[in-house]
């Protein structure tokens, strides 16, 4: 199982038709505002857009990319247990000449819930079995928006960038259960990137 | 290397499980209990060594524990006592099977039945055990105790702020608005809200089912207005702030699972009524409510007290409580429940 997200992680985006230069972040990610966790994740650029001031020859004015992600998240509540989710996540990135960037994203992809307790499983037939507890497995939906600052994003820098995550999270309880976390990170640039204009 | 980092990350989050039975005097367990793919939390707090257990059934259809726990309001009684706080299915941070189609109120009985024999199980069977249901939980509390079969596992029961017949409920409401409304409206205080609140009760029948909705919905408005006849709740912002970040409460499922009971009950609930069954209750019982409930008007506590058959009857109207008056006479409460669980146990 660990070799499977291992493998997830870091090689998928790999294996994508290499186009640009990829990121490595990490996000203090915390869960329902509190719980505290961590967010990983991997870029790989699909698409990259360039558009060029009008005025000014070769000034670049805007870059627009679609970008696929994968992401490692972790979390743990204090009373009731701590997770992870697995979720490949599909983005847009506009960053501006002022080197501001804005990010939206959608993925789907896997939770995992742990808990460090034991369950009484009541059997249809009455009697009763202690077990350690599981935890869920469940689907999770998560749409991530994001602003942050590229200092020098035509070479290679560490960028900043806090932002919002809001999940769905099914079945719960038959229920589609909604969350949100806040994220404050940076990315890291793999491999410089030339540009040819 | 890589490989290892995450394997390191995820032994962390994958925490070792083991059962934690601890038999002292100020005690804080948690398990959990599984039944129909529903997994419901429980936490035992307080005096274990007691071998004395309270249950407690939280309000709702829907509602959640940690309330009660976060905000100490039975603190005294943990004390002497073992209170057990759990979240019932559909509600707080229950999690797993919530089948709306076919949720019952049985449900939620056989789930009591089922806690009381996994007590006996962690802490032995030479256990008192004792109910205590605030608004729904009174509901269940008084229903489960119609049983023989089932007084004869507890040593008592306290019904608080329940509800045990919805056919009189927009009366009952109406009633008690009308009284307390006009009186204020004489001495001119919140003169329009009042006038409101009696005008939209008038005008719900009670033939459709959404009236008791809507009654209810004005109740709990009505306890805002008045707020000059309710002691104050002994909450810290410490209370607060724990109880949002570091409990076991859950804002989110917790409102789901809120949306969720109510509305997989609601037809149930809303058609509820157990008044002429009242006369098997047998143990003794405790039946307590706020003066100023109209959530669940006093009228359903004298109910209790008069037309149950208990040799012990304990019936208090607590004069400065509205629907929670564990909240607004917290050491008044506790110091009750202590000495009716001291003479019965």
């Amino acid at each position: 199982m660990k070799r499977l997200i291992a493998y997830l992680l870091v090689c998928c985006p790999m294996l994508l038709p290499a186009q640009n230069t990829s990121n490595l972040g990490i996000d203090y990610f915390a869960d329902l505002g509190v719980n505290p966790g961590f967010k990983l994740f991997l870029d790989k650029p699909l698409k990259t857009e360039i558009t060029y001031d009008t005025d000014e020859k070769l000034k670049v004015s805007l870059i627009s990319q679609q970008v696929i992600r994968a992401n490692l998240i972790g979390y743990y509540n204090i009373e009731n247990y701590s997770a992870i989710a697995i979720i490949p996540e599909l983005l847009l990135r506009f960053n501006n000449a002022k080197s501001s960037f804005v990010e939206l994203g959608f993925g789907i992809g896997y939770h995992r819930s742990f808990l460090d307790a034991v369950s009484y499983v009541v059997s249809p037939d009455g009697s009763i079995q202690i077990q350690a507890l599981n935890g869920q497995h469940s689907a999770i939906a998560l749409f991530d928006l994001a602003v942050g600052k590229n200092p020098n994003f035509l070479n290679k820098s560490i960028a900043w960038h806090i932002g919002l995550s809001a999940y769905l999270r099914g079945p719960y309880n038959s229920s589609v259960l909604l969350g949100i976390a806040p994220n404050i990170g940076i990315s890291y640039v793999l491999k410089k990137k030339s540009h040819a204009h | 290397m890589r490989i290892n980092l995450i394997g390191i990350v995820c032994c962390l989050l994958f925490s070792a499980c083991n059962e934690k039975i601890s038999m002292g005097t100020d005690v804080r367990d948690r398990f959990f209990v599984e039944i129909d793919n529903a997994l419901l939390p429980v936490v035992v707090k307080g005096n274990v060594a007691s071998k004395t257990f309270l249950i407690i059934l939280h309000g709702g259809p829907g509602g959640e524990s940690s309330i009660y726990e976060e905000f100490r309001l039975f603190e005294d009684v943990e004390s002497n006592t073992a209170v057990v706080y759990f979240d019932q299915r559909c509600s707080g941070a229950s999690q797993g099977n919530c089948d709306l189609q076919n949720l019952e109120m049985a449900d939620y009985l056989n789930d009591i039945d089922l806690l009381i024999e996994i007590l006996a199980q962690r802490y032995g069977d030479d256990n008192s055990i004792f109910l205590l249901g605030h608004s729904w939980g009174g509901s269940l509390a008084a229903n489960y105790v119609l049983s023989a079969e089932r007084q004869a596992k507890l040593k008592g029961c306290f019904v608080v702020d329940g509800i045990h017949d919805f056919s009189q409920y927009i009366d009952q409401v109406r009633t008690m608005t009308n009284t307390i409304g006009q009186s204020q409206i004489d001495a001119e205080i919140n003169k329009e809200t009042w006038q409101d609140h009696i005008d939209n009760l008038a005008e719900l029948s009670g033939e459709e089912s959404s009236d008791i909705s809507s009654a209810n919905r004005i109740a709990n408005q009505i306890e805002s207005l008045l707020l000059d006849s309710l002691d104050s709740p002994d909450i810290k912002l410490q209370d607060v702030v724990n109880y949002y970040f570091f409990s076991s409460y859950e804002i989110f499922s917790s409102s789901t699972n809120t949306l969720v009971a109510n509305q997989g009950l609601f037809d149930e609930y809303s058609e509820f009524d157990i008044s002429n069954e009242l006369f098997k209750i047998e143990l003794p019982i405790a039946s307590y409510v706020g003066k100023f409930d109209f959530v669940a008007p006093p009228y359903y506590a004298q109910e209790i007290r008069d037309r149950s058959q208990s040799s012990s009857i304990d019936y208090e109207l607590f004069e400065k409580s509205g629907h929670s008056p564990m909240i607004n006479e917290k050491i008044k409460f506790n110091q009750k429940v202590n000495a009716f669980i001291a003479e019965h146990k």
